[in-house]
């Protein structure tokens, strides 16, 4: 059995919690986010014939009020940046998180989620920007928390750079 | 030569001149010097073969006594103090696995005297429940401290996590029987999420880590391992050994996984064997749950028990009771019994009775019987038995009270004495007393009635005293009214010895002591004697009915019966 920390960050209210609840086990409450700043959940995804668990923690979003604590992500094979596509600043809290996570993982694979991919036509997350990223290799991918859309794939497509990156 | 010649001659040597040179020199072949030579100039090759002499010759050194240990420390602690210096965290990580039973060894030491210290201090504790697991000791002759500590002791580790310190990855996961499953990786990752949240809250050293939490009855102790942690879930109060264990499994499990706990990648099968290591800490310590005595039920048995022993006490000494009556009866003269039985409570006797046999209530009340304990349906008959015959006899032959009569085989016995009225009685109607067929009156003698007078007679005289003053034989007034009655009484004895032809004398007794000269005592006193039958003969008493008769009196406390004159009626 192969097992694998990701780490999920990104700014307030991304969705990332919502984007996941449907597509984990959990057994914890949104209000450890609130209190300690994170909360584990589980998933187990089937990769080239293996079973592997991703231990999944979906740390509190960064606001003023609360900044992403480092420690949680310290051993992290991957992490998810997800940024909200009709909220432009959230385009560059990822863009920051992403330093920080990078340095911390060791430049441990990730992927830029761009949710709300329903509502794409109020994004405020240009194309050039996405475009930019795309071009410097950054792995992105829309999703949809309302819809589910991509949200499966997010997650079998991280754990494969993850095996892969061993 | 001539080659040689011209070098010499040119001032310069050949090369093989040199060699040959060199030889003379330093005693050494060509190849010796060539290998001297690469070692001065290839410093790694001069390392090599310095490092095979080094030890030797420093311990030659230490033994000739040229460099002592002293002065090899300093070199070693520079190098320890640069390393620790340097990276702090490689040297602890190597001491790791052997710090652990050392620091154990003298933590147990002194945990072992702070017990001791403890016990002391709780020894002199005088709250209530002190009190009682001190009289717990008392009685149980158990030191205070195991009787505190059994108390206090009462818990069960029930999951043992191994967790990958960097990634908070579940490595390893043991339960105790009986105990549900949880999400166990989920929960080892929030264990290190709420570890990580401690420590950056409040800036603990990176090293330091949670060791214990504790929410109610649940207490979570966590060792820290350089790579990995162990976590135990336990219920109730574990004792400070529980932590031993735990630090003994995180040791085993980096003595024996540290490779792969450093290349951790998220591969957990390898850590399977460390089943063996987590095993040992499920432990699970139990009150002594010596069950006690079931005291209640052991009551109520015995009370059970008691109710049942005292009905069939009360049952046996019913029965007893009722045999003692019936056997009662059964002996009882006057009484033939037939048949006893129980109805509704009651005894039943059948039978004959006697009527002049004792009542059956007297019996019953002779054995603790109510008078409504037994019915009786007896029909009367006549009952030979001895003691029925006796009263029969006495009824029907209604003897004087000198008279006891007794019945053997059918015979009247007749003791004592009656008048020859009453054996005339006897004779004409023992026959008529059922049972009596003879009468046997050898013992039964008749009463003479004359006989009777002389006792009054006897009697009256010996019941007459005279005291007279020293050599004096005077009676006053009142002696002289009893001289009279005795005189009286004299004539009826003489009456009496004339009628029925006997010779009963009276003998006139002087009373004197064996102080002094008894001879003169004697004539004394038996003058007085016959000067009393002086004055009977005086008053016409016959002489032959007259003696006198000296009398010591032994007792000295009655001297007034000194001198006097007392009497006695005795047959010639």
């Amino acid at each position: 059995m192969i097992k694998k920390k990701i780490a999920m960050v990104g700014a307030f209210a991304v969705g990332k919690t919502s984007l996941v609840q449907r597509f984990v086990r959990s057994i914890f409450s949104e209000k450890y986010q609130t209190t300690i700043g994170v909360k584990i959940d589980q998933k187990e995804v089937h990769i080239n014939g293996e079973d592997v668990t991703l231990l999944l923690w979906d740390i509190h979003g960064e606001d003023d009020f609360m900044k992403v604590k480092p420690t949680y992500l310290i051993g992290s094979s991957g992490y998810f940046l997800v940024a909200d596509g009709t909220r432009a600043d959230t385009y560059d809290t990822a863009l920051k998180l992403h330093e920080m996570a990078s340095s911390v993982t060791k430049n441990a694979p990730f992927i830029l989620l761009i949710n709300k991919s329903d509502l794409q036509d109020t994004w405020e997350i240009t194309e050039n920007q996405i475009e930019n990223l795309i071009q410097q290799d950054w792995q992105i991918i829309y999703t949809s928390a309302k819809e589910g859309t991509n949200v499966e794939d997010a997650f079998v497509q991280l754990t494969q750079s993850m095996l892969q990156n061993q | 030569m001539n080659e040689n010649k011209q070098h010499i001659e040119s001032g310069k040597l050949s090369e093989a001149q040199l060699n040959e040179l060199r030889t003379l020199i330093t005693g050494l072949e060509q190849p010796a010097l060539h290998r001297l030579q690469q070692l001065m100039t290839d410093p790694h090759e001069f390392a090599v073969e310095i490092s095979e002499l080094l030890p030797f010759s420093i311990r030659q050194l230490l033994e000739k006594g040229s460099v002592h240990i002293a002065d090899l420390l300093p070199f070693f602690e520079e190098m320890i103090q640069e390393s620790i210096e340097k990276n702090p965290q490689r040297l602890a990580n190597l001491l790791f696995p052997i710090m652990g039973p050392a620091i154990r060894k003298a933590v147990s030491e002194d945990l072992k005297r702070l017990i001791e210290s403890l016990n002391q201090g709780l020894e002199s504790g005088l709250s209530p429940k002190h009190l009682k697991w001190r009289m717990q000791a008392l009685f149980s002759k158990s030191s205070y401290l195991e009787i505190m500590l059994s108390h206090a002791y009462l818990f069960q580790v029930k999951h043992i996590f191994l967790i990958h310190r960097e990634s908070a990855l579940l490595l390893h996961h043991e339960k105790a029987e009986h105990v549900a499953d949880i999400e166990a990786d989920m929960v080892a990752s929030m264990l290190s999420a709420i570890g990580d949240f401690v420590r950056d809250s409040f800036h603990s050293n990176e090293r330091d880590g949670v060791e214990t939490i504790k929410i109610g009855e649940t207490n979570l102790w966590i060792e820290q391992g350089p790579h990995a942690i162990v976590a135990a879930v336990v219920a109730g109060n574990p004792p400070p050994d529980l932590r031993l264990d735990l630090k003994e499994a995180i040791e085993a499990v980096h003595y024996n996984h540290r490779p792969d706990l450093e290349k951790f990648e998220g591969e957990t099968a390898v850590f399977a064997h460390t089943s063996k290591f987590l095993k040992p800490c499920l432990r699970k310590e139990k009150k002594d749950q010596r069950k006690k005595p079931p005291y209640f039920a052991m009551f109520l048995l015995l009370l059970v028990f008691t109710g049942i022993g005292y009905l069939i006490y009360q049952k046996a000494q019913k029965n007893i009771r009722i045999n003692a009556l019936t056997e009662a009866f059964k002996n009882e003269h006057g009484y033939l019994i037939s048949q006893t039985e129980k109805q509704d409570g009651q005894l039943w006797f059948y039978g004959l009775k006697d009527e002049l046999a004792r009542q059956p209530q007297e019996i019953m009340t002779e054995h603790a019987f109510e008078a409504d304990e037994a019915v009786f349906k007896l029909k009367p008959f006549v009952s030979l038995d001895s003691s029925i015959v006796i009263v029969r006899a006495n009824k029907a032959l209604t003897p004087p009270e000198t008279v006891n009569l007794s019945y053997t085989k059918g015979v009247l016995i007749a003791s004592g004495t009656c008048k020859a009225e009453w054996l005339d009685l006897l004779h004409n109607n023992f026959h008529k007393v059922w049972g009596v067929h003879s009468l046997n009156v050898d013992d039964l003698k008749i009463i003479d009635e004359t006989l009777r007078d002389l006792s009054w007679i006897i009697e009256d005289i010996a019941s007459y005293r005279f005291i007279f003053d020293v050599n004096e034989l005077k009676m006053n007034d009142e002696q002289q009214k009893q001289f009279s009655n005795l005189t009286h009484a004299a004539a009826l004895l003489d009456e009496y010895n004339r009628t029925n032809n006997k010779n009963y004398i009276i003998e006139v007794q002087s009373v004197t002591t064996r102080a002094g000269n008894t001879v003169a005592n004697e004539r004394v006193a038996m003058s007085r004697a016959k000067n009393f039958i002086g004055f009977l003969l005086e008053a016409g008493v016959p002489a032959e009915l007259l003696t006198a008769k000296v009398i010591y009196n032994e007792d000295l406390a009655k001297k007034e019966e000194v001198r006097s004159v007392s009497f006695n009626v005795a047959e010639k």
